[in-house]
């Protein structure tokens, strides 16, 4: 469940009658129990952690405090001067299944950093696998803070140096981020595009990969992979950080989708 | 035996696996390749994309928590609410069996009109929802054209209109809810299901690979003589709604009891 190219995520061979396939072991009879194992551990309580927050739940618009609930998993860690606020929004396009939207109530810069961060609460990840994943768009990019980079979305704050997607105004791209630097990638970053990110460590020996699909990619793309400094993961979350410059107007907004993550147990 | 259209195999039909066993295995005999190995990964695939919000979205409220948020009945924000007399609270006595979790909404003697949903969401593909909902007094419930109690899988006044259950008090039966065509009003049919009060009904609407079907405690429903109805359609504003109302003085404490509201619903462009 840690690789979003791999069978469950994706078929591992596609079976024929006419010609009785070879049905391997490693591809479909033991991921398959394995599989349902953690479905079954994560719905018990044991074997699995595994939440998603889909935004379901409607939320007029409001210039939510810290505390406040951001879906029915997150919370507000911060919110600049009470400048940000969210609401649910109006499907505008196929896929929108529940979308929160994070946008200014003023002009500039809304106070600044650390601007709008939501969050779940801490996990001690350990050494053990996982998998994150995003549904979210930008509708301007132009107006994100350079420094400190204006959208933040992953397992944590830059400070805390936890893999994670950034991007800012200037660089134009997606960026990976964990405690050993910064690649950036080849995808643009395009304003009102849905992209879906995936950061996830699928195997024991520890590597970071990070993963992106916009919707007319037919698969996740791997972009990066990374062996981090430090393996060992502690106060991780599911973290979102909206940053913006002068220029932006009220109206400049993130939506977030979804929000998911697996870790064994 | 290869199934044709593999989209009849999709996880949106709840009597289909897998819901429900497809096949009883003998040792030595094994499966035919495709309606065992590919449904299964994709069965299971489907699962593990919902749960990380990838090709599927799963939504569940089980109705389990103690603490209710004002304005909301579960996950869903309280849109409408007479003068608000309705009240929503969890049921803490006289549990009957397999209730597992129950919350109930309540009016007053004056009169009443309530609605409750989800965030709107785009529903372009294929979904099953399930809700398991027990009514008070249908007989006192407004008429099915004022919307005595209903249970649509999109807003009512958005087009298409959406499909749904329906029951008021000018029938017995329960009715379903259907868009005529892609910008008609909503339209209604009698399944012939009565609609008993103090009944636990459990609520199916299903749509595999555009074919819409109706199921209430198990059993299809069949709509204007057919066992389904063809809509494909894009529902711009789907979400998980129900509705009561009761436009005139009556008795005190009737309304309805809910178990359980779920959705499970296909990301058709991810």
């Amino acid at each position: 469940m840690f690789d979003p190219l791999a069978y469950p995520y994706v078929r591992a061979q596609t079976y024929v009658d006419a010609n009785p396939p070879e049905i391997l072991s490693d591809e479909f009879y033991n991921p398959t129990q394995d599989g349902l194992a953690r479905l079954f551990g994560s719905f018990a309580g044991y074997s699995t952690s595994l939440v998603w927050e889909e935004f379901e739940v409607p939320k007029l618009t409001s210039a939510p405090v810290a505390g406040d609930a951001v879906g029915l998993e997150l919370a507000v860690v911060s919110n600049t001067g009470g400048n940000f606020d969210t609401a649910s929004t109006t499907p505008v396009g196929p896929n929108e299944h529940g979308v929160l939207q994070i946008k200014g109530n003023v002009a500039g810069a809304r106070g600044g950093a650390p601007g709008f961060v939501a969050a779940d609460a801490y996990r001690y990840v350990g050494t053990q696998r996982w998998i994150f994943h995003a549904r979210i768009r930008c509708s301007n990019f132009s107006v994100l803070s350079n420094a400190p980079p204006g959208l933040v979305v992953g397992l944590g704050s830059l400070a805390s140096t936890l893999p994670s997607w950034i991007t800012d105004a200037a660089t134009g791209f997606w960026n990976t981020f964990w405690d050993g630097g910064i690649t950036t990638t080849a995808i643009p970053t395009v304003d009102g595009e849905w992209v879906d990110l995936w950061i996830a460590v699928k195997d024991a020996d520890g590597i970071c990969r990070w993963y992106l699909k916009r919707d007319a990619d037919p698969l996740p793309m791997l972009l990066d992979s990374q062996a981090l400094v430090t393996p060992l993961l502690v106060d991780v979350r599911r973290y979102v950080q909206n940053i913006v410059g002068v220029g932006a107007v009220a109206a400049d907004n993130i939506e977030l989708d979804t929000i998911a993550m697996g870790v064994e147990r | 035996m290869t199934t044709v259209n593999t989209l009849l195999a999709r996880a949106t039909h709840p009597q289909r696996k897998p819901f429900v066993r497809s096949c009883t295995f003998t040792d030595g005999i094994g499966p035919p390749p495709w309606t065992f190995y590919d449904e299964t990964q994709d069965h299971v695939g489907a699962f593990f994309g919902g749960a990380l919000g990838w090709k599927y979205s799963v939504l569940a409220d089980e109705f389990e928590a103690m603490y209710v948020r004002a304005g909301y009945l579960g996950n869903r924000m309280i849109t409408f609410n007479t003068s608000g007399v309705v009240t929503v609270a969890p049921k803490t006595t006289g549990l009957e069996p397999f209730e597992h979790g129950v919350w109930k909404v309540t009016g007053g003697a004056a009169a009443w009109n309530y609605a409750a949903r989800t965030q709107p969401m785009d529903l372009d593909g294929d979904f099953l929802i399930t809700a398991k909902v027990k009514i008070y007094s249908r007989a006192t419930l407004d008429t099915i054209a004022l919307g005595g109690f209903q249970l649509p899988c999109s807003n009512l006044t958005a087009l298409p209109s959406p499909v749904g259950f329906t029951c008021g008090s000018d029938s017995p039966n329960w009715f379903v809810l259907y868009p005529p065509d892609s910008t008609a009003s909503v339209a209604v049919a009698d399944t012939g299901i009565p609609a008993t009060s103090n009944a636990w009904y459990r609520l199916q609407i299903s749509r595999v690979a555009g074919a819409v079907r109706w199921f209430i405690n198990g059993r299809l429903c069949i709509v204007n003589g057919l066992p389904g109805y063809y809509f494909p359609d894009r529902f711009t504003q789907g979400c998980k709604q129900i509705s009561m109302s009761r436009r005139k003085i009556g008795a005190a404490g009737e309304g309805f009891e809910i178990d359980s509201f779920h959705l499970l619903a296909e990301r058709s462009a991810s």
